[in-house]
């Protein structure tokens, strides 16, 4: 016992000591925050560039064209950079979303038990019984081929994941004294719920969206590149790399292969910063 | 001369924070040794450096130690495996719990066969039943095949005991073996504890918090405070003329213990 | 332990159902006219509602719910608009070839994720393990559809590593006779050793693909719970008896950290066998049951893709229900058989 305290607690005492100010977790940061800048300002300066077919096709990268163009003229670290708008506020909207919904559903279903559980987790069962992508992407195709609707698709997606987490979460807060405190104190189910129960289990699902962000843009990513998220022509990287297979193939690799550098950098960003999240607030 | 030496032990972690400091104690053959004080005093920390257990980020920063006159601690480096083996506080999760306790006992046998390269007469599980009665286990059968969730937590330290006698070690050493265990299930294994030392003789390094303890099973006693020996003398002396300070308010403390009430009565009046 | 059996069972045969009643709803709102797209382009208006007759489009929602569950239960998944098969014997002809992949690639992401995993452990808080953490950040961050396709341009068109992506076997080759369906195995088994190589090539490099994205959430598992085991009560018990390192390892650390992979292999099991698969079937024109939902996609075949991800809903929880089984006996803590969990 004693030898377990006093192991964990060194552990502890170096590990906190090597994370404060964590390099990796600053430099996540920084790439996310860099990607972010440069899709405001970039298509601002360049004006509406991402779409227009203005230079020859298929240049490969030069000082002129960082990315080079696709095979329709347009230069691609212009619509690498007007799809990172897209992307990264995709990855955080439906974080947010899911984080939202998820986290209230299941402080809900917690408090509530009996019944509302059962029926909460059912649903989540059956949910969860289908890979993320064919849930979204069945959804999308039955909703219609738009970029919204595979927003939403990637919400439906994930959210019983989120309902799991902030449940179980949130049982664990339920029998605390404070708890049992307002409901003496006359509060209804509902108010325990979110007033109480929510706030205080809330860590566990907020650390968690982050690493929803980054998962929701490799799988919208993945729907417009199927064809059922963003249309060409407009800009998105899943949807670009699927423009690029056929130039690929014929050995123009950077249509392609810039925005899947994109994704990389962005979702490994999420992740190092949800990671760091993890270990800050556990 | 004693069985265990151990002469200046110092323990540091990484960072520099000293745990023990300057510890020296003796046990001698068939001698059962008290390590006495409460948590954190370095007690534990003491009893791992010896089997070189220490957890990572804890090291021996000074000191040396013998086992039947052969040096095995000598600072920082374990120069070799020292012939002790250990028992430990919660015997349910010091047993794997995964493996059924047959296996556990035919693991061990087998590592301890494997320097000769021979069998020791008879099949590994017969010995490992013969194991489980030597330490008062009536149906060995059954608990060979169990795994410890299975066992009462008495049961287990009983396991553990068989396998630490198994390795026919020098010195055992033993960390709050009894404690969490119920009183009749604890002095049941303190009785097995002193039925081995006296069967095999045996010297024990005993670690524990609880006063009463100390007093049923040990000659002598270091009684430790913020890693420091504070006084290391005979049992009877401990409790009857405290000569130091700290151990007079650790045998008040323990005053409020059942078992200690006897042994530590008189102690306490003499204040 | 029956009770116990039957109750599993039964909460497996409710989830299927489960999955069954969901596809139908979603699909229910697929967006334009399934039975024009059936008829073709330019079928009259009686052609149309013939077509839709014959498959029961014109019934009301309600009618078309019991028939589906009547259908569902005769294992009957109805009739594919784009090719007029039967969707089930479709997807059945199909599974083999995506069982291979999957499964070559469920081998792959386990023996890599678990082998990363426990070297991150052993080396923890070290050079190893950061080198093991950049590797889960990187490959969880990985599109798959963009690094299989910078994996043809460099290791297939640039290096000739691997051979093209082209189906299950390179041209030239005839496949062997179905025995397994597994184009490597039926290949040996029928004394052909060179075609079960090139269906091995050809094999690998989508395998590994999937396998390798896969493996993330593996090794993050095994490294954690092997770092509990080895640093537990039991592994000390071990040490303070000098038992070899190896024995440490594998015995206290690698057999008590199986034990939570088998849980997640279901997830895995997810990527590998459907949301990666689609993907990488495509890209490679692997004749299996994802491009068969991919084409169904494109064409919004109804009845298809309904099938399909019935089959992918029904996989998932037979193979969710098999782990718990499996589970149980690999943790004598959570014994079926003796009731205790």
């Amino acid at each position: 016992m004693a030898v377990a305290d006093a192991g964990t607690a060194l552990r502890g005492n170096v590990v906190s000591r090597l994370r404060v100010g964590n390099p990796v977790a600053v430099a996540a940061f920084a790439m996310l925050g860099t990607i972010l800048l440069l899709g405001i300002v970039v298509p601002i300066v360049a004006g509406s560039g991402d779409v227009a077919q203005e230079y020859a096709s298929l240049l490969p990268p030069s000082l002129d064209h960082p990315f080079g163009t696709d095979k329709y003229g347009r230069d691609v670290f212009l619509r690498c950079m007007a799809a990172a708008r897209i992307d990264i506020a995709l990855g955080l909207s439906v974080a947010v979303a899911v984080l939202i919904i998820g986290s209230v559903i299941g402080a809900v279903s917690a408090t509530f038990g009996r019944g509302v559980d059962a029926v909460v987790m059912r649903a989540t069962d059956v949910l969860l019984a289908f890979p993320g992508v064919v849930l979204a992407l069945v959804i999308t195709a039955s909703l219609g081929k738009n970029p919204w609707y595979a927003a939403i698709a990637v919400v439906i997606a994930f959210v019983p994941l989120l309902v799991r987490l902030a449940r179980s979460k949130a049982l664990e807060v339920r029998s605390a004294d404070y708890i049992a405190a307002a409901r003496l104190s006359g509060a209804s189910t509902w108010q325990v719920a979110v007033r109480h129960v929510l706030p205080n289990s809330f860590k566990y699902p907020f650390v968690q969206s982050t690493l929803v962000a980054s998962w929701a843009i490799l799988d919208f990513a993945a729907l417009s590149f199927l064809g059922v998220g963003v249309q060409p022509p407009d800009a998105e990287w899943g949807a670009m790399i699927a423009e690029g297979v056929g130039d690929n193939l014929l050995g123009s690799w950077w249509p392609s292969f810039f925005p899947g550098l994109m994704i990389l950098l962005t979702a490994a960003s999420f992740q190092v910063i949800g990671d760091w999240l993890d270990r800050r607030l556990r | 001369m004693s069985l265990l030496s151990v002469r200046g032990l110092s323990i540091q972690t990484r960072t520099g924070t000293s745990l023990v400091r300057d510890l020296s104690l003796d046990v001698g053959e068939g001698e059962v040794v008290g390590i006495v004080g409460e948590s954190g005093s370095g007690k534990t920390m003491t009893a791992l450096s010896l089997l070189g257990l220490l957890p990572d980020g804890v090291h021996v920063s000074a000191g040396e130690a013998e086992l039947a006159g052969r040096r095995f601690l000598d600072g920082p480096r374990l120069l070799a495996r020292p012939n002790a083996t250990m028992i430990f506080q919660n015997p349910t999760a010091a047993l794997n719990p995964t493996m059924r306790i047959g296996a556990q006992l035919a693991r061990l046998l087998r590592f301890l066969d494997r320097p000769d390269g021979r069998r020791r007469g008879g099949d590994v599980r017969d010995r490992a039943a013969g194991l489980l009665s030597s330490v008062g286990i009536d149906d060995p059968a059954a608990v060979l095949g169990r795994y410890p969730h299975q066992l009462s937590g008495g049961m287990n330290q009983r396991v553990m005991i068989a396998m630490a006698i198994a390795a026919r070690p020098a010195l055992l050493v033993a960390d709050e073996p009894t404690t969490g265990l119920d009183v009749t299930v604890q002095a049941q294994i303190l009785g097995l504890i002193r039925a081995t030392v006296a069967e095999h003789g045996i010297g024990v390094l005993f670690v524990s918090h609880d006063m009463g303890v100390i007093a049923q099973l040990c000659q002598r006693v270091a009684v430790m405070y913020d890693g420091e020996v504070r006084e290391f003398a005979p049992v009877d002396d401990i409790f009857h003329r405290p000569g130091d300070a700290y151990t007079r308010e650790l045998l008040a403390s323990a005053h409020d213990e059942p078992l200690a009430d006897e042994e530590v009565a008189d102690g306490t009046r003499a204040r | 332990m029956l009770t116990t059996a039957g109750k599993r069972a039964g909460v497996a045969l409710l989830s299927i159902l489960g999955v069954a009643v969901l596809t139908f709803f979603i699909t229910q709102l697929l967006p334009g006219d399934p039975a024009r797209i059936a008829a073709g382009q330019y079928a009259s208006d009686e052609q149309v509602a013939q077509v839709r007759a014959t498959y029961g489009l014109d019934q009301s929602v309600p009618v078309q719910f019991g028939q589906y569950v009547a259908d569902f239960f005769r294992l009957d998944l109805g009739t594919s608009i784009r090719t007029g098969e039967p969707v089930r014997d479709e997807l059945t002809s199909r599974l083999p070839a995506t069982l291979e992949l999957g499964l070559t690639a469920l081998l792959i992401a386990v023996l890599l994720g678990v082998g990363l995993g426990v070297t991150a452990a052993v080396y923890r808080y070290r050079l190893g393990d950061r080198l093991v953490q950049v590797f889960v950040v990187l490959a969880s961050a990985t599109a798959v559809f963009w690094i299989a396709l910078v994996a043809i341009t460099t290791l297939v068109n640039g290096l000739g590593v691997f051979t093209s992506p082209t189906g299950r076997l390179p041209r030239g080759f005839t496949p062997p006779d179905q025995i397994t369906g597994f184009y490597v195995l039926d290949a040996l088994l029928a004394g052909d050793p060179q075609t079960a190589g090139a269906a091995l090539r050809t094999l690998l490099l989508p395998a590994l693909l999937l396998g390798v994205l896969a493996s993330p959430s593996i090794v993050k598992i095994v490294r954690s719970a092997t770092i509990r085991a080895l640093e537990s009560d039991f592994a000390r018990t071990s040490r303070s008896f000098g038992y070899p390192a190896r024995s440490i390892l594998v015995q206290d650390g690698l057999r008590n950290s199986l034990l939570p992979v088998i849980t997640n292999i279901g997830l895995v099991a997810g990527f590998v066998l459907a949301g990666g698969d689609v993907i990488i079937e495509q890209l490679f024109a692997w004749p299996g049951i994802g491009g068969y939902a991919y084409s169904s996609l494109q064409e919004n075949d109804l009845f298809a893709l309904r099938g399909y991800v019935i089959a992918i809903g029904v996989a998932y929880v037979l193979i969710n229900t098999t782990l718990e089984f499996v589970y149980g006996w690999a943790d004598p803590r959570v014994n079926l058989a003796e009731g205790r969990s």
